[in-house]
């Protein structure tokens, strides 16, 4: 279950270049209709990632089943799926951090711009360069807010201030906080509010210029406004990044994704253009999960 | 059915009953912390107390020239030139009888030295010297069952020019023939000259004069063998004669004309009375190739002329008294322990123990004082400021409490034991540090779990191993051993370095299948071929070495730089300490290291950091509160550690850095010491000191750790 031929998507489209010239307040995002705009532009944007057949086990127990999906240029995607399906795993595929669990096998393959990620030729280092990581709970380091997004470009050692500088500033616009703390870059990232500490983490992920960015449930923490400005910061992600982003929350996957993929189980349900998605799936038990009637 | 409402106030009483029985223990134990704190304190305390003086009235004497208490402070003899030599009992004082003397009336009394012996020259010109005692049958306590007994010397004839005596010694005879002999000086019409004599001479003596050019002697005194002559002069010059030879070996300038010498318990430090009333006291000392006569401390003047100085038998202790004031000084310390104005004073003595000081004036009135100083040798300047001691040319920290003789000067500084704690520490600390904490920092950060599983139980079995064991294991074991292949043990690092870094790019060539099964979070098996290795080829290397750098032999390499090697040194120590600290520092890091929550290292690593980056960037910053606190812990176990360091070190006070020297420090000097410590004296009361100031320190170095741990508590909170 692929999406090998894209099909055009026409009335929605309409209103994206309103939604992305003047970002709407996040109040009046969450009252509009769930369904979200799909670019027309990645729809026929080449894979960036793909997943070919991929099983995983956890010791002797099977997490994930042959998965197959790719992930296009500048898109998002949204893994949606019941607790304990798998989602968290496949992100984790994506970057090798299951590598540091002990007892996973892992066959099948996952291209990154057709190189394997498991190639025993790869370094797992540079790899996770190219692929930034945004995690459920918001971590930052126990450091001052510009060493926080400082740090990828420093492990990588980087010197120069003014590269340094340059970096944590162009971050931290991109998301979106540094309005809020360009006074207080010396500070503790500690002091910051949880959603703050979420989108320095997104920040700290941005420095290194990756070109995927993966995020489990980034905004599962937090309040609604802060949840409306990360979605808002993903729309504007896009246009540089490409995203994978696992949600327990349908109407987030609806409003910020471009492409949605359901998991039940470890296996890969369905996966769809979102509007397609979640208006008229193709799986009986897709449709149940997203209108929550879901056991 | 129970009734709920029971079981709760059940549940309450429990928890007050619990509450109560917890809160007990707890107030009980700190109350037990600040008895000892206080016991400890209250025990050392004496140390700094004023010495305590009281007036004594011992009532009126024919007025004496001289007096000299006995032991007890309760009988004195008096040397009065117009009635002789009487004998007395305190109270009262109540004339004894004693047989008769020399013919009366006398013209000059020399002041009875230590023991009581005093010249008299009588009224026929002849000298007599006497030694009165008091015989106590049986160790009779009441001094009114005791006699007086005054065995005098046959006349000596000092020939037919007037002497006026000035210093006199008599020298014990060998016991192979010849009785004892006498050594007199004396001025004759002016001029000094000396004699001597045996004791039962009976022709006038052969006198021979020591030149004085330009000044005329005001006081003289031979040394405690008689072999030398000291003479102070009218001009304030000190002088050393040999009397044999007529030679003058030494001299030093004071400040005023002399007019009294005496020496200090030993006999080493020579006291000078002023005429203006300047006391000071010198000592003959080394310098260099030449031996000089130098000032060792000045005290306080006293107010006029000073008269006599007389010296304890216990301590170094002296008095010393003038027409109008009387004053007992301290040698060592410089402290003055009794100052009181005394009009008249004419003679003065201190009892042999130095609690009783008496003073006659010229209208034989007796004025008394009680001194109860029991720890003068100890100021806070001796205990942690260089100190000058007798036999030192220069000011000296030292440790040594007690020694060969009676009259030995205790040395008590504090500083060489505190320098000794913290150099062992320091030593131990280097060595465990690094070990303990990387060896953390591997186990929580990269090893493998099931090696984990097996370092961290073996590290608490390490931490169970008792002290003496190590400290018996070092002292007896490791130190010969390290003696023996010190090269060796010093040249295993680089080599075991070099070696790795040889075997590294090795490692990369291997097959990626093995790698995969020995590589990650199983390095340290390597570690074992590794050291193995390195052990063979430092022991290959060693002798080629020490032959081809260090000329054949270590020791005396070392020697020709200047570091002497001690067997139980430094590096044994660090050795053997360290290994007693790192379980503690090593178990308290593992915890803080492995508390660091898992997300930071996942955000570091998918930030695209190395494990090695982000245990050192992320991990180890974010313990490092944690790790701090493990190594102040580390270092409070080490600086109060005793049995290794007491077993495995010479117990050497020295104060150098130098790793191939010994050390002691305090908890190990107490230990050393406490045999040797009767109670309540100086030194009983000065390890009551150093226990205090270790509990200090180590109390200090806990809470420290403490808070920091606590700080580290709230820090996670926020996370
Ligand atoms: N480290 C692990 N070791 C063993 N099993 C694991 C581990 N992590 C996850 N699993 C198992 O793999 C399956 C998938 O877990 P995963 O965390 O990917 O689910 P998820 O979809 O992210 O769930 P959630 O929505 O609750 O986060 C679950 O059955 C889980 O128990
Ligand atoms: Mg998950």
């Amino acid at each position: 279950m692929e999406i090998d031929d894209p099909r055009p998507v026409a009335e929605p489209l309409g209103r994206l270049s309103a939604a992305v010239g003047t970002p709407p307040t996040p109040q009046l995002r969450l009252r509009e209709s769930p369904l979200a705009i799909t670019d027309a532009a990645v729809l026929g944007a080449p894979p960036v990632l793909e997943v070919r057949n991929l099983d995983l086990w956890y010791g002797p127990q099977q997490a994930l089943f042959g998965i197959d999906l790719d992930v296009r240029r500048n898109s998002v995607l949204a893994l949606i799926g019941p607790s304990g399906c798998g989602k968290s795993t496949l992100l984790r595929c994506l970057n090798r951090m299951n590598d540091l669990i002990d007892g996973v096998r892992i066959r099948g393959q996952v291209l990154l711009g057709g190189e394997d990620l498991y190639d025993p030729a790869v370094d797992v280092i540079s790899l996770r360069k190219r692929m930034g990581m945004v995690f459920q709970k918001s971590n930052p380091f126990p450091k001052t807010i510009y060493e926080n997004v400082a740090y990828g470009l420093r492990i990588q050692g980087e010197r120069d201030r003014r590269v340094l500088d340059e970096a944590v500033e162009r971050s931290l616009q991109g998301a979106g906080l540094w309005e809020e703390v360009r006074d207080r870059l010396d500070q503790s990232a500690l002091g910051l509010s949880g959603g703050q500490q979420q989108r320095l983490c997104i920040a700290r992920a941005l420095a290194v210029r990756p070109e995927v960015i993966l995020m489990d449930e980034p905004c599962s923490a937090l309040d609604p406004i802060a949840t409306g400005r990360i979605e808002e910061l993903i729309f504007e992600l896009k246009k540089e990044f490409t995203i994978v982003i696992v949600t327990h929350n349908m109407q987030q996957a609806a409003r910020v994704s471009d492409f949605t993929a359901f998991f039940w189980l470890g296996k890969l349900v369905e996966t769809d253009v979102t509007e397609r998605m979640f208006t008229n799936p193709r799986q009986r038990i897709t449709e149940d999960y997203i209108t929550g009637r879901f056991g | 059915m129970s009734d709920p409402n029971r079981i709760l106030r059940r549940a309450k009483r429990v928890d007050r009953l619990m509450g109560a029985v917890i809160r007990v223990g707890g107030l009980t134990i700190i109350a037990a912390v600040i008895g000892i704190l206080l016991f400890i304190g209250k025990e050392a305390l004496p140390l700094f107390l004023p010495p305590r003086v009281a007036p004594v009235a011992p009532g009126v004497l024919p007025p004496p020239q001289a007096i000299h208490l006995d032991e007890s402070g309760k009988a004195l003899f008096a040397w009065d030139l117009r009635r002789g030599l009487g004998a007395y009992t305190l109270p009262g004082p109540a004339a004894r009888e004693l047989p008769p003397g020399p013919p009366l009336p006398w013209t000059r009394v020399l002041p009875p030295d230590a023991r009581g012996t005093a010249l008299v020259l009588a009224a026929d010109g002849k000298f007599y010297s006497v030694r009165p005692s008091w015989d106590k049958p049986a160790g009779e306590n009441d001094p009114g069952q005791w006699k007086a007994e005054a065995a005098w010397s046959p006349a000596l004839d000092p020939g037919p020019q007037p002497c006026e005596p000035l210093a006199f010694r008599k020298v014990p005879g060998s016991g192979l023939g010849g009785g004892d002999t006498l050594r007199l000086a004396g001025r004759r019409n002016g001029v000094l000259a000396w004699t001597e004599a045996p004791a039962e001479a009976s022709g006038p003596l052969a006198w021979t004069p020591l030149p004085l050019p330009g000044a005329e002697a005001q006081a003289a005194s031979w040394s405690a063998d008689a072999s030398q002559l000291f003479v102070g002069t009218s001009t304030g010059r000190l002088l050393v004669f040999d009397p044999p030879s007529g030679q003058l070996l030494r001299e030093a300038a004071f400040s005023q004309p002399v007019s009294a010498l005496g020496w200090v318990l030993g006999g080493t430090s020579l006291l000078v009375g002023g005429r203006g009333g300047a006391l000071e006291a010198f000592q003959q000392v080394r310098v260099g190739d030449a031996v000089v006569l130098q000032s060792l401390r000045a005290f306080p003047p006293l107010q006029g002329e000073v008269l006599g100085l007389a010296a304890s038998q216990r301590d170094k202790r002296f008095l010393s008294w003038s027409a109008e004031s009387l004053a007992v000084d301290h040698l060592t310390t410089g402290r003055r322990l009794l100052s009181a104005p005394a009009q008249g004073l004419q003679g003065a003595a201190l009892s042999p123990r130095g609690d009783l000081i008496l003073g006659a004036t010229a209208q034989g009135q007796l004025r008394g004082w009680t001194l109860e100083a029991p720890h003068p040798e100890v100021s806070w300047g001796t205990l942690w400021r260089p100190t000058r001691y007798e036999g030192y040319a220069e000011p000296q920290r030292t440790w040594q409490s007690t020694g060969g003789t009676d009259d030995f000067e205790p040395k008590l500084s504090l500083l060489p034991l505190l320098f000794g704690t913290l150099k062992g520490t320091f030593y131990a600390l280097l060595f465990a540090l690094p070990v303990a904490i990387f060896g953390a920092l591997y186990t929580s950060q990269f090893a493998h779990p099931a090696l984990r599983n097996l370092i961290k139980p073996t590290v608490e079995v390490m931490a169970a191993l008792p002290s003496v064991v190590l400290g018996f294991l070092a002292g007896l074991v490791l130190a010969p051993m390290f003696e023996r292949s010190m090269v060796q043990f010093v040249i295993v690092p680089p080599v075991a370095l070099s070696l790795a870094l040889l075997a590294m790019p090795l490692w990369a060539r291997l097959p990626r299948a093995f790698r995969k099964l020995f590589g990650e979070g199983r390095e340290a098996l390597w570690m074992v071929p590794l050291l193995l290795g390195a052990f063979g080829a430092a022991m290959a290397l060693a002798p080629w070495i020490e032959r081809a750098l260090l000329g054949g032999e270590y020791r005396l390499w070392l020697q020709s730089h200047g570091i002497p090697y001690d067997q139980r040194n430094s590096i044994v120590v660090g050795f053997a300490m360290g290994f007693a600290v790192i379980p503690i520092i090593f178990t308290i890091s593992e915890d803080a290291l492995s508390s660091v929550p898992r997300s930071l290292s996942s955000a570091s690593l998918a930030c695209g950091a190395s494990p090695w980056q982000t245990a050192w960037r992320v991990v180890l910053p974010t313990a490092s509160p944690g790790i701090f606190s493990a190594a102040m812990v580390g270092l409070g176990r080490a600086v109060g550690e005793t049995m290794i360091v007491l077993m495995a070190t010479g117990n050497t006070p020295v104060m150098e850095w130098n790793p191939f020297n010994g050390m002691r420090t305090l908890a190990a000097n107490i230990a050393v010491e406490v045999p040797e410590a009767p109670q309540h004296g100086s030194l009983y009361r000065v390890l009551f000191l150093t226990a205090l100031l270790l509990f200090l320190l180590t109390f200090v170095l806990n809470s420290a750790a403490e808070l920091i741990r606590q700080r580290l508590r709230k820090r996670y909170e926020a996370l």
